[in-house]
C-alpha cells in the first residue's frame, strides 16, 4: 500500500496526522457506492497540505470523514486517521465529539454565511467551544475571543463580538469562523474550499492571513479546494484527486514543476495564470463520473489523451516517479512497450 | 424594526376596511327584511314604508354602511330583532368565555405540539418518528365533532370523570377558588377537542422546520465544533426552527375561533360559537354579523402581534 | 413498469411514491371510497331514503340495533344507516372535489396574476386574500350558507369561495420563485409574450405543488362539508352526508345507548380524510425529496 507510507516509507515524527486506506461508502436508493477508495496521506507539524479536485473527487469527503462528520447515510468502512499517534476510529463517539473535534481538529467552510448560526451572536458563537470542553469562565472565554478575533485582523473586536453574522462583510465572516476554528488552539485546522465563495482580494487576505498562522502559531492545515492557483499560493504538499482516489501526491514544487500524472497535466494546463493565454485554454474533455458510473480500469481513462487499452481493462496500481506518487499505468516499470 | 411595523400597522388599514365591507355585505345580503319579522297584518304600506323610511332602510347601500360604519366605531353594534337586546351586551357577556377556552387550546397547541415536532425531527426516520407523523395525520383528519362526541361518551358517559358540557356546576354555585377549579374541570374537555388538529398542525410545522434547520451548514459547524448533542439541537436548531412557528401563532387564531363554533355547541359552552349557532338558528344576522367583525378583527390583530414577534425573535429583521 | 419519460423528474417521484407504504395505503382508501361513491346503488339492496317498518308493520323501525337485515341497524326514521353511509360517500367526495376545483380554479388564476404582474394589482389581490382569511373560515361558510337557502350546491360554491386564499398565495409566492429563474428571465428577453411565458414555463413548474394542494384541500373540503352539514348549515336531510347523519348523536340518548348511529359515520369521515392525507403527503415526499 505505497499511498499510506511517505517517500521514505515509513511514518515520520513530525507527522501531525496521518490518513491510511482510508474509504467512504455512501447508501442511496440505487444502491451501495464507495464515495472515496484507499485514501492515505499524511500531514506534517506547521505544513499546509492541499488536497485538489473536481466537484465529486472525493475531496469534500475526506475531510468530513476525518472530522466524522458525513450525512447520515455515508460510513467510513476501512482506514485509519491517526491524530497525533490515536486512531480517531477506534475512539468512541463520545471522546470524539469532547476531546478532538473543535479542541484538536477544527473546521472551517466554504459558505461563511450560512455556516454562522444567524441568531446567535459571533461571541456566542465562538466562545461555545471553550465553554463547552474547557469549563472556562464566561468572562474569561470572551477575553479570549476578542484577543483570538484581533489575531484574524478583525478590527475593533469588542465591538464586533456583540453583532450578528449578517452585521459583518463576507470576509469578516470567514475571519469570524477562521478565529472560531483557532480558539481552542487546534493542532490541525481543516480549511474545506474556505475562499471560494469570496471575491478576489478577500481571498488574498484570507490566505494571507491562513499563512500567517502556520506561522506564527505552527497550526497545521489540511486544505481542500479546486483552485490550483490557491494551491500554488498556500501549500507546501499536494494531493491530486480524481474520482474517489488520490491519483498524485508530492510536494508544490514538485507537482507543479513537473506534474506526472495526466490528469494533473490537464488541470495544470487548464490553469489560466500559468499557461498565460486568456481565452484559449486547454481543458480537460468530459466531466468527473459520477459516483454511480464510475469507469473500469483506471478511472480517467475515458478523458485521457494517453489512455490504452490496458487501462479500460485494469485499475492502476501506485508507483513512485521522481517526488511524486502517481497512480497510472503509463509510469509501471514493468510496463511493456507495445501496449504504450 | 420601528418602520417594520409601521408598514405593517398601515397594512392592515385597507384589509380592516374589507372587513367592514365584506360583514357589512353579508348583514345586507341576508334575506328578509329586519322590519318584515314585526309586520303586524293590519298595518298599512304607507305606514311601513315610513317606518322603512325612518329606519334608513331606503338609502343607498354606501350611505347605509357608512352609517352603520360610524356606529360600530362607536361600539354599537345594534340591536336583535327579537327582544331588542344590545347586540354588545350580549357579546360582551360571551366573548370571554370563548377566549378562556380559545386561550387554553392555544397554550396547549404549542405545549404538546413543539415538543412532539421537535422529538419527530430529532429521531427522524425512526418509529418514534413514524407514530408522531401518524398520530399528527389523525390529528388533522379527525372531525372535531366526532372526536368530540368521541371524548364525552369516553370520558363522561363511560368513565364519568369530566362533566359532559356547560362551563360550570348550575347546582353547586362555586365561589373563589373552587369555582376556577370547576370551570377548569369543566375545560378539560372541550380544550382537548378544540387543540387537537391544531396541535398536529403545529407539531407538524415544527417538525418540517427543524428537519429543514439540521440540515443547514451551522449545524454542521456546531457539530465540528465538539458540541453536545442537546447543545446543537437546542442551542443551534431549535431557536432556529422556532422562529417560523410564530407564524403559526397568527394562524392559529382563525383556526382556533372556527373550532370554537363547534366544540362549544358540542359541550355547551357559553362563547360566541354557541351564540352564533343560535344566533342562525333564530336568523339574527345582527349577530352574525357582529361576530364576524369582531372575530376578524381579532385575527388580523393576532397576525399583527405574530408578526412583530417574529421580527423581534429573529436578529435578522430586528435590525 | 414505465409510465413516465425514464429519470424525468415524474418518473422519480412516481418511484418514490411507490415506495412509500403510507402514500399507498393512503392512494388504496381514497379509491376505495370513490369506489363506494360510484357503486352505491349495486353494494346495498336498499335505498338511501327508504323507510322500514318494524315487525308488525305499523310503526316505523326507529332506532334499530344492528341485525342481518340492517348491518348497522337504523335511524331515527327507520332508514338504514349502512346505506345512508354508501350513498353518503356521493355527496361526500362529489362536494370535496367540485368545491376544490372551484378553489383551485380561482386560487390558480389570482395566484398567477398577483404573482407575475406584481405591482399594484398584486398588492390589492393580496390584500382581498388579507380580508378573506382574517374570517374564520367555518364563520364564513356558516354565514354564506344561511344567508343563500341550503343546499348541496351552495355549500360546493362556499368552500370553494373560502378555500382559494391558500392556493392563491402558494401559486403566487411558486411564480415569484420561477419568475427569478434563467430560461423565464431569457424567455423574457427574447421577447415571448406574457400569454406564452405563463403557459410554456410557469404552468409546468407550479403543477406539483399545485397537485398536493389540491390533495390536501379536498381532505379539508371534506371535514368542512362535514362540519357545516353536523352544524345544520351544510346538506340537508334527507340527502345523507356523513356530517348531518351526527346531528342526532348530540341527543344523549342516542349517544349514550345507541353507537351504531353516529360511530360509523364519524368513523368513514376519518378514514376518508386520513386516507386523502396520506396521499398528499406521500405526492409532496414524491415531489420534493429534500423532506
Amino acid at each position: 500500500m505505497p499511498l499510506t507510507r511517505n517517500s521514505k516509507g515509513v511514518t515520520t515524527v513530525s507527522e501531525i496526522l496521518r490518513v491510511s486506506g482510508l474509504t467512504v461508502e455512501f447508501s442511496t436508493e440505487d444502491g451501495t457506492f464507495s464515495a472515496i477508495e484507499d485514501v492515505g496521506f499524511g500531514l506534517e507539524q506547521g505544513k499546509t497540505l492541499a488536497i485538489v479536485g473536481e466537484s465529486g473527487s472525493g475531496k469534500s469527503v475526506t475531510s468530513l470523514a476525518i472530522m466524522q462528520l458525513l450525512a447520515e447515510n455515508g460510513r467510513i468502512t476501512a482506514g485509519e486517521i491517526v491524530l497525533d499517534g490515536e486512531n480517531l476510529l477506534d475512539l468512541p463517539p463520545n471522546d470524539i465529539q469532547h476531546r478532538i473535534l473543535g479542541q484538536q481538529i477544527s473546521m472551517i467552510f466554504q459558505e461563511p454565511m450560512t455556516a454562522l448560526n444567524p441568531i446567535l451572536t459571533v461571541g456566542d458563537q465562538i466562545t461555545e467551544v471553550l465553554l463547552e470542553h474547557q469549563g472556562i469562565a464566561k468572562k474569561a472565554a470572551y477575553e479570549r475571543a476578542i484577543e483570538v478575533l484581533r489575531e484574524v485582523g478583525i478590527p475593533s473586536p469588542e465591538k464586533r463580538i456583540r453583532q450578528y453574522p449578517h452585521e459583518l462583510s463576507g470576509g469578516m465572516r470567514q475571519r469570524v469562523m477562521i478565529a472560531m476554528g483557532l480558539v481552542s488552539e487546534p493542532k490541525v485546522m481543516i480549511a474545506d474550499e474556505p475562499t471560494t465563495a469570496l471575491d478576489v482580494t478577500i481571498e488574498a487576505q484570507i490566505l494571507d492571513l491562513l499563512d500567517r498562522l502556520k506561522r506564527e502559531f505552527g497550526t497545521s492545515i489540511l486544505f481542500v479546494t479546486h483552485d490550483l492557483n490557491v494551491v500554488a499560493d498556500i501549500a507546501d504538499d499536494v494531493i491530486v484527486m480524481y474520482a474517489g482516489q488520490i491519483v498524485e501526491r508530492g510536494s508544490v514544487l514538485d507537482v507543479f514543476e513537473q506534474p506526472k500524472h495526466p490528469y494533473t497535466q490537464g488541470l495544470l494546463g487548464a490553469m489560466p495564470s500559468l499557461t498565460g493565454v486568456e481565452g484559449d485554454l486547454p481543458t480537460i474533455p468530459g466531466v468527473v463520473p459520477s459516483i454511480a458510473n464510475r469507469p473500469s480500469g483506471c478511472r480517467f481513462h475515458n478523458r485521457c489523451p494517453f489512455a490504452h487499452p490496458r487501462c479500460t481493462a485494469e485499475a492502476p496500481a501506485v508507483y513512485r516517479v521522481g517526488g511524486q506518487d502517481v497512480r497510472c499505468h503509463l509510469f509501471d516499470p514493468h510496463r511493456s512497450e507495445e501496449s504504450q | 424594526m420601528t418602520r417594520y411595523v409601521i408598514k405593517r400597522l398601515v397594512q392592515s388599514i385597507p384589509v380592516i376596511f374589507g372587513i367592514t365591507v365584506l360583514s357589512f355585505a353579508i348583514m345586507k345580503l341576508a334575506p328578509g327584511d329586519p322590519l318584515a319579522n314585526f309586520v303586524n297584518p293590519t298595518i298599512s304600506m304607507e305606514d311601513l314604508e315610513a317606518s322603512r323610511s325612518a329606519l334608513g332602510l331606503n338609502d343607498p347601500w354606501y350611505v347605509q354602511y357608512t352609517r352603520w360604519l360610524s356606529e360600530v366605531v362607536r361600539g354599537n353594534l345594534g340591536y336583535t330583532y327579537a327582544g331588542n337586546h344590545s347586540i354588545r351586551m350580549l357579546i360582551g357577556q360571551r366573548l370571554p368565555n370563548t377566549i378562556i377556552l380559545t386561550l387554553s387550546a392555544f397554550i396547549l397547541s404549542f405545549a404538546v405540539g413543539v415538543p412532539i415536532g421537535v422529538m419527530g425531527a430529532v429521531r427522524k426516520n425512526t418509529r418514534t418518528d413514524y407514530g408522531l407523523t401518524i398520530f399528527s395525520l389523525v390529528g388533522v383528519s379527525v372531525p372535531s365533532f366526532f372526536f368530540g362526541l368521541l371524548m364525552i361518551y369516553l370520558f363522561s358517559i363511560l368513565l364519568g370523570i369530566f362533566p359532559p358540557g356547560g362551563m360550570v356546576n348550575i347546582r353547586a354555585r362555586y365561589v373563589g377558588f373552587a369555582r376556577i377549579m370547576d370551570i377548569a374541570h369543566h375545560l378539560v374537555l372541550p380544550a382537548i377537542v378544540l387543540s387537537l388538529s391544531n396541535i398536529a398542525t403545529v407539531s407538524r410545522f415544527t417538525r418540517s422546520n427543524m428537519v429543514d434547520v439540521l440540515k443547514e451548514d451551522y449545524i454542521r459547524t456546531a457539530r465540528a465544533k465538539g458540541l453536545r448533542n442537546k447543545a446543537i439541537v437546542y442551542k443551534h436548531a431549535f431557536r432556529n426552527a422556532l422562529i417560523p412557528v410564530i407564524t403559526i401563532f397568527g394562524l392559529s387564531i382563525p383556526f382556533l375561533f372556527s373550532g370554537a363554533y363547534i366544540t362549544e355547541s358540542i359541550f355547551n359552552w357559553p362563547g360566541m360559537g354557541s351564540l352564533g349557532i343560535q344566533a342562525i338558528q333564530d336568523r339574527e344576522y345582527g349577530i352574525v354579523m357582529a361576530l364576524n367583525l369582531i372575530t376578524a378583527t381579532l385575527v388580523l390583530m393576532g397576525n399583527l402581534t405574530a408578526d412583530i414577534l417574529y421580527a423581534v425573535a429573529d436578529p435578522r429583521i430586528r435590525h | 413498469m414505465q409510465i413516465f419519460q425514464k429519470n424525468s423528474f415524474y418518473d422519480l417521484a412516481y418511484r418514490r411514491f411507490m415506495r412509500n407504504r403510507l402514500a399507498i395505503i393512503g392512494a388504496a382508501i381514497t379509491l376505495a371510497f370513490v369506489f363506494i361513491a360510484v357503486f352505491a346503488p349495486v353494494l346495498t339492496p336498499y335505498g338511501p331514503s327508504e323507510f322500514f317498518f318494524s315487525a308488525d308493520g305499523t310503526t316505523y323501525s326507529r332506532y334499530a340495533a344492528p341485525s342481518g337485515a340492517h348491518l348497522l341497524g337504523t335511524d331515527a326514521l327507520g332508514r338504514d344507516v349502512l346505506t345512508r353511509i354508501l350513498y353518503g360517500a356521493r355527496v361526500t367526495i362529489l362536494v370535496a372535489f367540485s368545491a376544490v376545483l372551484i378553489s383551485t380554479v380561482i386560487g390558480t388564476i389570482v395566484g398567477l396574476v398577483a404573482g407575475y404582474f406584481g405591482g399594484i394589482v398584486d398588492g390589492v389581490l393580496m390584500r382581498i386574500v388579507d380580508v378573506v382569511i382574517s374570517f374564520p373560515v367555518l364563520f364564513l361558510l356558516i354565514s354564506i350558507s344561511t344567508i343563500l337557502t341550503p343546499s348541496v350546491w351552495i355549500v360546493v360554491f362556499a368552500i370553494g369561495f373560502v378555500r382559494w386564499t391558500n392556493t392563491a398565495r402558494l401559486v403566487r409566492g411558486e411564480v415569484l420563485r420561477i419568475k427569478e429563474l434563467d430560461f423565464v428571465s431569457a424567455a423574457r428577453g427574447v421577447g415571448s409574450t406574457s400569454t406564452k411565458i405563463i403557459l410554456r414555463h410557469i404552468i409546468p413548474n407550479i403543477l406539483a405543488p399545485v397537485m398536493v394542494q389540491i390533495t390536501i384541500g379536498t381532505a379539508q373540503a371534506v371535514l368542512m362539508e362535514a362540519s357545516l352539514s353536523f352544524l345544520g348549515v351544510g346538506v340537508q336531510q334527507p340527502t345523507p352526508s356523513w356530517g348531518n347523519m351526527l346531528i342526532d348523536a348530540q341527543r344523549s340518548l342516542v349517544l349514550r345507548e345507541m353507537p351504531w348511529i353516529w360511530i360509523p359515520p364519524g368513523t368513514v369521515t376519518l378514514l376518508l380524510v386520513l386516507g386523502i392525507y396520506f396521499l398528499g403527503d406521500g405526492l409532496r415526499d414524491a415531489f420534493d425529496p429534500k423532506q
